[in-house]
């Protein structure tokens, strides 16, 4: 599995590509963003009606279920699995 | 006892290595090719040569990028080392080879990858796709037809592509012919616990860039050298080391502004039941000083990997602190550059990893 790795001005400075079974890399710069998001979602999802013209707490989107930041041609890029 | 376990148990009295060998070879001055017979023949189906740092050589700014040059394990009894054109002056490197018993590895494949004058890559099939699980690809040098020194042409780096199916090697500029030597290992099941392989790119005002990996056991784990893209300067050139058990960290010579250096490292954590130990050091030669001694704990030296991961060295004077790294005994490791410029000071990172059998 391919992980790429990014400091905080966005650019990439790490892909790493490890063998089966290895869990991912837990890069500093994913922590950190981890712990944002995870502040963010204490935060309730507030959302602007413009019938009544109120804001008011709505349930969250749905994540995207694409993982971001993998290369193209990183599904062709997975190991096989060992028989 | 059942058969299989039976038959582990005779492979750990076996163990995995056959014989190791190390040569320093020599282009004479006005030639561009040495040969160097093995002592031991070898079955190069299982054998890889693992260059052990760059080029010597004793001239003072004998700066051009012509004279780097590539090895080969050419057959089962010969090693070969070539530069572009004939050298002015001797070109010394140092070659390790490591040959496996049939039973620890699948097959190693050698080869070579040109990158043409006005590209900045090439890809190649492999004659068989590796197993990406269990393989590493070694840089061994290059031959390039710069008549000037200009790193970021005649450097490169070189991986696996295609999820193993192919060979790839990059480099940051275009211009010139530039032919990078390879060996491609796969190890068979029961041997390596993990490989991970980083990308490492500098960015910003920076000496060094570091790699997350997934956590290894450092004692256990090897890198393999899969080379650098550079700037233009020598001085730029790159080495990394294991900085901990999740942390793979590139160094170069000096702070760059307009980055464009990288490297490529395996991260190979043998099985804990073949290891015996581990010992990994950056050897510095100081400026003035032409080697560097680093005492280990006593090594059989035919059953130890000692391989270097890049180097980097100070001030942009000329080409000529490329450093080698040799055993001179079974407690000492030598780093070496065949002359004494109070200029610069070379850096060269080195793990020297020794099986039980």
């Amino acid at each position: 599995m391919k992980h790429v790795q990014t400091n905080p001005q966005g650019t990439v400075t790490a892909t790493v590509w490890c063998s089966d079974g290895l869990p991912p890399p837990v890069h500093p710069r994913q922590a950190a963003v981890t712990e944002e998001e995870a502040v963010e979602a204490e935060k309730p999802y507030m959302r602007f009606d413009r019938d009544t013209k109120q804001i008011s707490p709505r349930a969250r989107p749905a994540a995207p279920t694409e993982e971001p930041g993998l290369a193209p041609d990183s599904k062709t890029a997975q190991p096989k699995k060992e028989k | 006892m059942s058969r299989r376990a039976n038959f582990d148990g005779v492979l750990n009295h076996l163990g995995l290595i056959k014989s190791i060998q190390t040569y320093e070879i020599t282009i004479a001055s006005g030639t561009k090719e040495k040969t160097q017979t093995l002592t031991t023949a070898v079955n190069k189906t299982y054998a890889y040569a693992y260059k052990l740092g760059a080029d010597r050589c004793n001239v003072a700014g004998y700066a051009n990028d012509k004279y780097l040059s590539g090895v080969e394990l050419t057959d089962g009894s010969t090693i070969t080392v070539r530069t572009h054109a004939n050298t002015a002056a001797d070109v010394t490197c140092v070659v390790q080879v490591v040959e496996w018993h049939k039973w620890a590895v699948k097959d190693v494949q050698h080869g070579t990858l040109t990158i043409v004058n006005g590209q900045s890559s090439a890809t190649a099939a492999l004659s068989r796709a590796l197993n990406i699980n269990r393989s590493a690809v070694i840089y061994n040098g290059s031959t390039c037809s710069s008549t000037t020194q200009n790193r970021d042409h005649s450097a490169a780096s070189i991986a696996w592509s295609s999820a193993g199916a192919n060979i790839t090697t990059t480099r940051t500029g275009t211009t010139n012919d530039l032919t990078v030597y390879y060996c491609a290992i796969e190890w068979r099941a029961g041997v390596v616990k993990s490989v991970q392989v980083a990308s490492i790119a500098f960015s910003g005002n920076t000496q060094t860039a570091t790699a997350t990996i997934s956590a290894v056991t450092t004692s256990k784990t090897m890198l393999f050298w899969g080379g650098c893209k550079n700037n233009a300067f020598q001085e730029d050139m790159t080495g990394a080391e294991l900085t901990s058990s999740t942390q793979i960290t590139a160094t170069g010579g000096r702070v760059v502004t307009n980055n464009t250096r990288s490297c490529i490292v395996t991260a190979v954590e043998f099985k804990s039941k073949w290891v015996k130990s581990l010992q990994s050091d950056a050897t510095n030669i100081a400026a003035g000083n032409e080697t560097a001694d680093a005492t280990i704990t006593a090594v059989n030296l035919g059953r130890t990997l000692i391989h270097p991961c890049g180097y980097w060295t100070t001030n942009a004077f000329s080409t000529v602190d490329h450093p080698t790294i040799y055993p001179t005994s079974t407690t000492n490791i030598r780093a070496d550059r065949d002359h004494t410029s109070a200029f610069m000071s070379p850096t060269i990172p080195w793990r020297a990893l020794e099986f039980f059998r």
